[in-house]
């Protein structure tokens, strides 16, 4: 199955590396628990 | 090279998401609304009768006391809380896209990181307005549909429920919808490549909804079953997969989906295998497919054989593959108990924790046979390959786990404290009577003292106690106040974590805006190349699967669950 290429990152991410994809989930569900656990009492 | 394409589109998503919030804000949708939330607008009627009712006592209290007429606060119902959070999320991103959108079309963008990532907004803004339409009007709309034609006994199923024609599916839907008859605009293509990021945040979630203590529920044994049942799978697809020489990508992604459970496994797995769109969307698909005809044929598999609530809860948790296709099935069997439900469901998580083994096992197994490497070190492939998100999965269920968002011993949010029960929420004094009055009719001590404790503290204090309970509410005879009292007690002794509720709330959105964008690279070309050897491989494992898992059931459940 060929995909269409990109300059950078590929058709399943914007990031050439999966691990900076991986990276940047992680910060994002940082992001959100702890404004969860913030905000919602 | 500059990514960044003027174009007033995000300007525009950003007006309608504005427009969308204020008309919610100033109640013109309310027509709207109440037809689409049905079961939030009932409440929103109750309480409003509620609080008419108590403002009127007030109020004629008042004018015989000779004060003047009290005022009091209208209580926010579900309904409520939709609408205003419907007219805060709209007001926030659409804000923020009509923001962007003039400084896209002000801005002369140069080449660099600003450009690249300011060039996925527009199309993450056009995903989002896509899941605003599917989760606030399309899900709601087939559920209510569903119901009607069941109702009306055009159907005797409700086929919303059966198809699963939910946000899930139906996000996918509009994706493949979307780019297949439309093409992706130009200006939204950047934007829909963030799709896995979400999914992956999603996932790591994921972790939040479950606890240790409620997986301690279940014997070693149950655990060994579940284990074999899912490594075992694994192992089949990708023995299959190389004799029908299937891509590597697509059997190990098949092989996590059809191995552990639906959308979470397969998105987890696809990094590791390099897994294409195409193949992720088609292990969705088999998966969603094959749980069509599980949901059908398994209740009616289990009556026929007179299988009990537990033995078909173990049964549709380890055969089915799909989270909400193993609740539609054990509710089919089980509409009235929650017994089977909650066995299903327990079977049926503990196989996502097999997650991290199988993330690690397919890292291992892509490196042997798609980079040809003779010996795999396992310590290298986990340094190169392991998906670091699969650690936020398991970080969270560790955390969950101790506490830290709901008590340890809860279920996707939902904990039983009886400390916690409210005065308002006290048997009343009627139906304290018609409990005690029952007491004769109790079979053992054990019955007769959980009885009697209900109607001396007039809430339940146990866990063990709400089981008892359960089982007398079911005795043949029993008053129906009693039973009633029984049911109230109950509900009012379980609890729903708020910080849960706002983890499945995000997961939601997470997994529809995911879900919206991954379908949004599945075009009909792909999946024809993908052909239909994954399908079979599909069914057989399924079918194994399904088989073994009932042989095992009845052979063994009975004992150790």
């Amino acid at each position: 199955m060929s995909e269409q290429k990109f300059d950078r990152g590929h058709q399943l991410s914007i990031f050439v590396k999966d691990r900076n994809e991986d990276l940047m989930a992680l910060l994002f569900a940082f992001l959100i628990a702890m404004s969860v656990l913030i905000f919602v009492r | 090279m500059v990514y960044t394409k003027k174009s007033p589109a995000l300007l525009i998503i950003g007006f309608l998401l504005l427009v969308w919030g204020w008309l919610n804000a100033n109640g013109s949708l309310d027509n709207l609304q109440s037809s689409l939330q049905k079961s939030a607008y009932s409440d929103y009627v109750k309480v409003n009768e509620k609080y008419q009712a108590e403002l009127r006592v007030a109020t004629e209290q008042a004018q015989s006391d000779g004060k003047p007429a009290p005022t009091m606060k209208k209580p926010h119902s579900k309904f409520d809380q939709e609408k205003e959070f419907q007219t805060q999320f709209c007001y926030i991103f659409g804000g923020a896209f009509t923001i962007l959108g003039l400084v896209v079309l002000a801005s002369k963008p140069k080449s660099g990181n600003v450009d690249y990532y300011l060039s996925t907004v527009p199309g993450m803004a056009f995903i989002l307005l896509i899941a605003c339409v599917v989760r606030w009007v399309l899900d709601p709309m087939f559920t209510n549909w569903g119901k009607a034609v069941q109702d009306a006994g055009t159907l005797s199923w409700d086929f919303a429920k059966i198809f699963n024609l939910n946000y899930v599916v139906m996000g996918i839907l509009a994706g493949i919808v979307i780019v297949n008859v439309f093409k992706i605009p130009e200006w939204a293509a950047n934007g829909v490549r963030t799709a896995r990021l979400f999914l992956k945040t999603g996932v790591i979630l994921l972790g939040a909804l479950y606890s240790a203590a409620e997986l301690a529920q279940l014997g070693a044994l149950s655990v060994i079953m579940i284990g074999f049942f899912v490594l075992g799978s694994v192992w089949l697809v990708l023995i299959m997969g190389r004799r029908m020489k299937s891509p590597n990508s697509m059997t190990g992604v098949l092989s996590a989906g059809l191995g552990v459970c639906g959308v979470s496994a397969t998105v987890a797995a696809s990094p590791v295998v390099q897994a294409k769109s195409g193949e992720i969307a088609y292990t969705i698909g088999t998966i969603l497919l094959w749980g069509v005809g599980c949901m059908f044929l398994f209740p009616t598999v289990g009556h026929i054989l007179h299988m009990g609530p537990v033995q078909f809860g173990a049964w549709a948790g380890t055969g089915i593959l799909n989270s909400a296709q193993v609740a539609g099935a054990a509710l089919a069997f089980d509409p009235h108990g929650i017994d089977t439900l909650k066995v299903a469901e327990i079977f049926n998580i503990t196989r996502v924790l097999f997650l991290p083994i199988i993330v690690l096992w397919l890292a291992a197994w892509f490196v042997k046979h798609e980079e040809g490497a003779k010996k795999v070190n396992l310590k290298q492939v986990v340094i190169a390959k392991f998906p670091l998100f699969v650690l936020g999965f398991i970080a969270m269920f560790a955390l969950s786990s101790t506490g830290v968002f709901a008590p340890p011993g809860h279920y996707q949010g939902k904990y039983f404290s009886g400390a916690e029960v409210k005065e308002d929420k006290l048997l009343k004094p009627k139906e304290v009577r018609a409990l005690e009055a029952e007491l004769p009719k109790m079979r053992n001590a054990e019955e007769t003292k959980a009885l009697q404790d209900l109607v001396a503290n007039r809430k339940l204090t146990s866990r063990e106690q709400d089981n008892t309970l359960k089982a007398v509410a079911k005795i043949e005879g029993l008053d129906g106040v009693a039973a009633g009292a029984i049911a109230n007690a109950s509900k009012a002794a379980w609890h729903d974590s708020k910080i849960i509720k706002a983890f499945r709330d995000w997961l939601a959105w997470l997994f529809a805006f995911g879900l919206i964008g991954l379908g949004m690279q599945i075009t009909a070309a792909s999946i024809k190349q993908a052909g239909g050897k994954p399908l079979i491989i599909g069914s057989v494992v399924g079918t194994l699967k399904a088989v073994g898992s009932l042989i095992v059931v009845l052979m063994f459940v009975r004992e150790f669950v």
